[in-house]
């Protein structure tokens, strides 16, 4: 009879330690201040059994969560010896829902007791409402043959309902790096409280371990601090979502909290680009750039600047200057004015972000960090102050493509000898004589389309396809065009022979290209328009076609330094 | 004086005017339409001239509208201070305003003090008007036809019209073109003294522009005359067609194909078309080519043999399309070309217009 007793306290304080000390915790996703289940109290004998010694009831071993609403608690218990089995056993009313399986590794109705190992045994299904239920176990203890006792366990448990909920600091759900976040526990419902209580706080680091901190309280709650971790390098996404749960534990019982995810971000640039092309890191003076930077939600105070040059060389303005994201802010041409050719691209592109975070810590970032830096471009066809252009206010093409640009060379080489005339000619070029002063006066001029297209659709003459080239490319052709004029002026003033006779309408000997350079191009001495240009570029060239195919012919293929090149749209763009 | 129309020239007259005024609303009932044929009240009336000194400029071009809607349906014989409402007109800051207002105001009967107040003001606009400008500079045709010192004269001028034409001929008398506010050549191109005067003007451009040769030593210089002559180009197509004779004999002048190819008018078509047939070229084949109207594919294509034809072509064409069409017969050259009109015709348009540098 004692072994049968002891048996019976052996197994009524496994259960004990499953109900009562057994911590059966739901870490609900969906819902964080999901209740948590605790089994609490006395377990009471519903039935008899048989058992041969008696043990000290131990703490249950493990606490696995295996779905929204169950938690197995899992404990050992040394089984009677004399050939204890479990066997299947159907579980009709009143008995509730709590399982008692034996070791997933022995088979249903296969444990043998008289082994003498260790049987598992694991409560599964918990009631959703507290009070006393019953319990029973779906496997059974089959006595040895010929032994005595009954052949099932019948149990019930006393179940409680206790929840640990976890919060944060104005339910914050991101924050920045480094900062400090103060988490704060609360137990609600039935929890022991006599002595201290433990909680433990569990962190995620960038890196993806955990660690913990541990504190006591006499009350139910508790609150810990904790610094976000700084994000890892080269992270793609600049940020971590770290999961943070707590456990609080006192007289056997532990309940553990829902889980707060928080993102952690650094500041970073997600975009400065040109808005209405999107090309990113590309931006034009006086065109909106679109711009956002990745950072927590709680971030105020921004600033968006590029900081290159004493003093900056660009100030980029706009309603969106202050705000995380946006598509108003443009460098203003108040800029434009004083720049000059070597500004432009990267040379002072670094773009820099600042906010302050909730807490009021500043972040600064600097796009050097991420290896970027904007290309700032010009608009070519307005001038400096974003009007129209004018003879007194240039077109910005013509303004920067003279000028030597951050890598030394000019956009547009010998662009500087010339001079910008508001017309709807290419260029012009003449030599001006002057009665007075002894030295003549070379006037070169480039006009509005030199910014363009040279000879839209292109032009064919002596089977030679002229025309097609664009900005820079253009303006060299026709800077080589106008110049190459004043070559063979030159050349006729000093005494080269041109001798093509006057025609009607152009009561002039000469048709601006000295005979000696006549046959090499395939032109007739004698004709001054053999290839037809008054037909096929403009009437005027009757009277100096070949002079005019001359410097076509020279300027033709001659190209910008396309390295030089800043404006929008151009070989940089 | 009303002038007595049939409500189609009426409704017509309604849009012209609303068109001009850059403000039609189509889903707005205007006056003319059938839903609004009961006569206006006392009240509608007033209320219409009310809208005339309303801040809006919408506003008041609809109290423009919605009088000559009764005007043009008779319903209204008359208004009450009309010199009153010249004055507005002849104050307003929008020119197109002015000119509706006055010509509105022209359809009642003559009043001597709003004749005598338009005269005053085409006497005052004489003497602040500017000296004539230098021909083939073009400024005054690219005037702004807006202004409230325009507004003033071309609300004169559309009253005097018709109750005093003498003063506006007495104004017009001995001016130059190019002196004359662009406005009021905008608005009065139909004047019969004013389309002398232009026509004078375009004929002393057109010469000086085909005489014009650049000045030897000074390369890629484009012709001084042409920008003026392209703001004109409606007058220089009557012009030409006028003085054909005179200007294709022996042969047109090689300026003259440029410019009616950029010009690009089918009225030209039938000039070009002859100096083509006579001086073949690539010159005149683009410039014809330009002028060609859809309507005048057929008539072109038959006036040509077929070598000519395949010359005519490769002129006008890109070696691509030339490519394309080569062995087409003549039905399939045409759906060809009308299927491709507007592109061939804006590629010689552009080809007709002279590349300097």
């Amino acid at each position: 009879m004692r072994a049968k007793r002891t048996w019976l306290v052996l197994a009524l304080a496994i259960l004990a330690a499953l109900a009562v000390g057994g911590l059966v915790a739901s870490r609900g996703e969906a819902d964080e201040q999901q209740l948590e289940e605790v089994k609490d109290g006395e377990v009471t004998q519903q039935g008899e059994i048989d058992h041969p010694g008696e043990e000290e009831p131990v703490p249950p071993e493990s606490v696995t969560k295996v779905g929204d609403n169950i938690t197995i608690v899992s404990n050992t218990m040394t089984p009677p010896p004399g050939g204890w089995a479990f066997k299947e056993f159907p579980s009709p009313n009143p008995w509730h829902f709590v399982d008692i399986e034996t070791d997933p590794e022995a088979p249903p109705g296969s444990a043998d007791t008289d082994t003498g190992s260790a049987i598992k045994i694991s409560v599964e299904g918990v009631p959703e409402t507290a009070g006393a239920w019953p319990l029973k176990g779906e496997g059974n203890l089959t006595p040895p043959p010929g032994g005595q006792g009954t052949a099932e366990f019948h149990w019930s448990a006393k179940v409680a309902k206790a929840k640990l909920t976890l919060t944060v600091e104005n339910n914050l759900t991101e924050c920045m790096e480094g900062r400090y976040c103060t988490y704060t526990a609360t137990i609600t419902g039935s929890f022991p409280q006599s002595g201290v209580i433990w909680f433990v706080f569990h962190y995620t680091r960038a890196d993806g371990t955990t660690w913990q901190d541990e504190d006591w309280s006499y009350d139910l709650v508790e609150d810990n601090t904790a610094v976000a971790d700084q994000v890892l390098e080269d992270d793609p996404d600049h940020k971590f979502t770290t999961p943070i749960w707590a456990e609080a534990t006192n007289s056997g019982v532990t309940a553990v909290s829902n889980t707060l995810n928080i993102d952690v971000y650094e500041l970073w640039i997600e975009y400065f680009r040109d808005n209405a092309t999107g090309k990113d890191w590309e931006i034009c003076v006086g065109d909106a750039i679109a711009h956002s930077a990745i950072a927590s939600s709680d971030c105020t105070s921004w600033e968006w600047d590029t900081p290159d040059g004493v003093p900056d060389a660009w100030n980029p303005d706009g309603s969106s200057i202050d705000e995380k994201d946006g598509t108003d802010i443009q460098i203003g041409y108040s800029d434009l004015a004083s720049a000059s050719n070597s500004w432009f691209g990267e040379a002072y592109g670094t773009v820099k972000v600042f906010c302050e975070d909730g807490e009021g810590n500043n972040h600064t970032f600097y796009s050097t960090t991420m290896n970027q830096k904007a290309k700032v471009f010009f608009p070519p066809a307005v001038g400096v102050d974003g009007q129209a252009p004018s003879e007194d206010n240039p077109p910005c093409w013509y303004v920067f493509w003279r000028q030597v640009a951050s890598n030394s060379q000019r956009p547009v080489p010998g662009l500087e000898d010339f001079e910008y005339k508001h017309m709807a000619s290419y260029g012009e070029s003449y030599i001006e004589k002057d009665s007075f002063l002894w030295f003549d006066t070379v006037i070169l001029r480039v006009g509005i389309p030199a910014g363009g297209t040279h000879y839209p659709g292109g032009m064919l003459i002596n089977g030679i396809e002229f025309g097609g080239a664009t900005g820079i490319d253009c303006c060299r052709e026709v800077v080589e065009h106008e110049k190459q004029h004043n070559v063979y002026s030159l050349a006729i003033q000093e005494g080269a022979a041109d001798t093509d006779p006057a025609v009607a309408g152009f009561n002039w000997v000469g048709d601006m290209l000295p005979d000696s350079g006549e046959a090499a191009l395939g032109c007739v001495v004698g004709n001054k328009d053999t290839f037809n240009l008054a037909g096929l570029k403009a009437p005027a060239y009757g009277g100096y076609g070949d002079g005019e195919y001359g410097v076509m012919v020279h300027a033709r293929g001659q190209t910008g330094n396309a390295a030089a090149d800043w404006s929008k749209g151009g070989k940089q763009w | 004086m009303v002038i007595r129309c049939p409500p189609i020239v009426a409704l017509f007259a309604a849009v012209a005017v609303s068109l001009m005024s850059g403000d039609v609303c189509l889903s707005e009932p205007q006056s003319n339409t059938e839903a609004d044929v009961t006569p206006p009240t006392a009240d509608d009336i007033e209320n219409a001239v009310r809208l005339l000194s309303s801040e809006s400029m919408a506003e008041r071009n609809k109290g423009v509208l919605a009088l000559f809607g009764y005007v043009n349906r008779e319903d209204l014989k008359d208004l009450k201070d009309k010199a009153s409402l010249f004055r507005q007109a002849s104050t307003s800051p929008d020119v197109r305003f002015a000119y509706k207002l006055a010509s509105l105001l022209a359809r009642f009967p003559r009043d001597p003090e709003t004749v005598t107040e338009a005269e005053k003001a085409l006497g005052n606009s004489t003497k602040t008007e500017k000296a004539p400008q230098t021909p083939g500079q073009g400024k005054a045709s690219s005037e702004s036809p807006y202004g409230k010192e325009q507004s003033q004269i071309v609300a004169a001028i559309a009253y005097l019209e018709r109750h005093s034409p003498a003063s506006v001929e007495g104004y017009l008398k001995g001016k130059e073109y190019d002196s004359i506010p662009a406005s009021v050549r905008a608005f009065f191109g139909a004047n019969p003294m004013l389309m002398q005067i232009r026509e004078v003007y375009i004929g002393k451009m057109l010469d000086s522009y085909l005489a014009w040769a650049p000045p030897q030593g000074r390369p890629d210089q484009p012709n001084p005359f042409r920008e003026a002559l392209l703001v004109e180009r409606g007058g220089v197509v009557a012009y030409v067609a006028k003085n054909r004779d005179r200007l294709s004999q022996p042969k047109m002048n090689i300026g003259l194909i440029w410019l009616l190819g950029e010009i690009g008018d089918s009225a030209c078509f039938e000039i070009l078309a002859q100096e083509y047939r006579l001086h073949p070229g690539y010159r005149t084949a683009v410039s014809l080519a330009a002028c060609t109207g859809s309507l005048q594919i057929s008539k072109l294509l038959e006036s040509l043999t077929d070598d000519q034809l395949q010359v005519f072509l490769k002129h006008i064409l890109t070696p691509e399309a030339y490519g394309q069409i080569k062995g087409f017969n003549r039905n399939q050259i045409r759906d060809y070309w009308i299927q491709h009109f507007g592109e061939i015709r804006q590629r010689c348009v552009q080809r007709s217009q002279p590349q300097f540098g």
